[in-house]
């Protein structure tokens, strides 16, 4: 059976495109728990903070976030199964991108401060978002469209809401839900 | 080393590259294969027979909630092939093999 060079180049070409989409798939297979985790994460928090007694107003969400990330640590330490053509390219980077964005928020917060509730809630929401949206430049488009649905969501309930007009609980069910779902949706695929 | 012709045909070729992409020994269900590949059902079941009769790929049928399911894997045959036609390939491209 002959094969030109062309042909073989062509040929590379789709073993090169089906493992792309196959890392794809598995980045989002990835991806999923940490957005269920963390939208339970903002949905409980949120609305506990809006809606609870006063008692757990101070600590939800300390807490709730520090479970967030042993929960994340613990997910990442089980998802290391792919078969070596699929591993997502990005590994650490991606933790790297969340460590960077926490970073980013608490140092935002220290130079601007004083900062209303408001203003620092959406400001987590709002950079989530960026992030959301600049690792699916790499990971693939639903991450974008994510990421473009929370930094939409954040503006509508900044610009709309008052802190008691139901602006945590609104934050909480859109944001925290807005992940939830996009986690469904992504381990669908 | 030489080309394998079994896989060399564009749809097996994908499906192959598919299947050595999952993590090891895992199967994948033949509509997410179909649905990967853009195939139809009977081009896609066509070509993974042919695979499956060269001992390539292993195909496991069984039923979930009354609903009849079909897996495909890589055998570690299909792997072997697969890898030495992949290196064939680019040796091509490298100029270290012949062309024809």
């Amino acid at each position: 059976m002959p094969i030109s060079r062309d042909e073989a180049s062509r040929a590379l070409g789709e073993i090169e495109g089906a493992h792309d989409r196959i890392r794809e798939i598995t980045a989002y297979g990835y991806a999923a728990p940490y957005f269920l985790v963390w939208g339970a994460v903002w949905l409980i928090a949120d609305i506990g903070t809006q809606l609870g007694p006063l008692i757990v107003r101070e600590w939800l969400w300390p807490a709730a976030s520090s479970l967030g990330v042993l929960v994340s640590i613990a997910l990442s330490v089980t998802q290391n199964r792919a078969g070596r053509y699929a591993r997502p390219r990005l590994g650490w980077r991606v933790y790297g991108v969340m460590a960077a964005v926490a970073a980013f928020c608490v140092a935002v917060i220290a130079v601007f401060q004083p900062m209303s509730v408001k203003q620092s809630h959406s400001l987590f929401g709002l950079v989530a978002g960026f992030a959301y949206l600049l690792e699916g430049l790499w990971l693939g488009w639903r991450l974008i469209a994510l990421g473009v649905a929370l930094i939409a969501l954040t503006l509508v309930g900044f610009y709309t809401l008052s802190l008691f007009g139901g602006y945590l609980v609104f934050m909480g069910v859109v944001g925290g839900g807005a992940l939830i779902l996009g986690g469904l949706w992504l381990r669908r695929i | 080393m030489g080309p394998d012709e079994i896989i060399h045909q564009s749809l097996r070729l994908r499906i192959m590259a598919t299947l050595v992409a999952l993590p090891r020994s895992e199967a994948i269900e033949f509509p997410r294969l179909k649905a990967l590949l853009k195939a139809t059902d009977g081009n896609l079941g066509a070509h993974v027979t042919t695979l499956e009769n060269a001992g390539y790929v292993a195909v496991a049928k069984d039923f979930v909630d009354r609903k009849p399911r079909t897996r495909i894997s890589m055998t570690p045959a299909g792997r072997r092939a697969y890898e030495s036609h992949v290196a064939y390939l680019r040796s091509l491209i490298d100029g270290t093999a012949s062309e024809g």
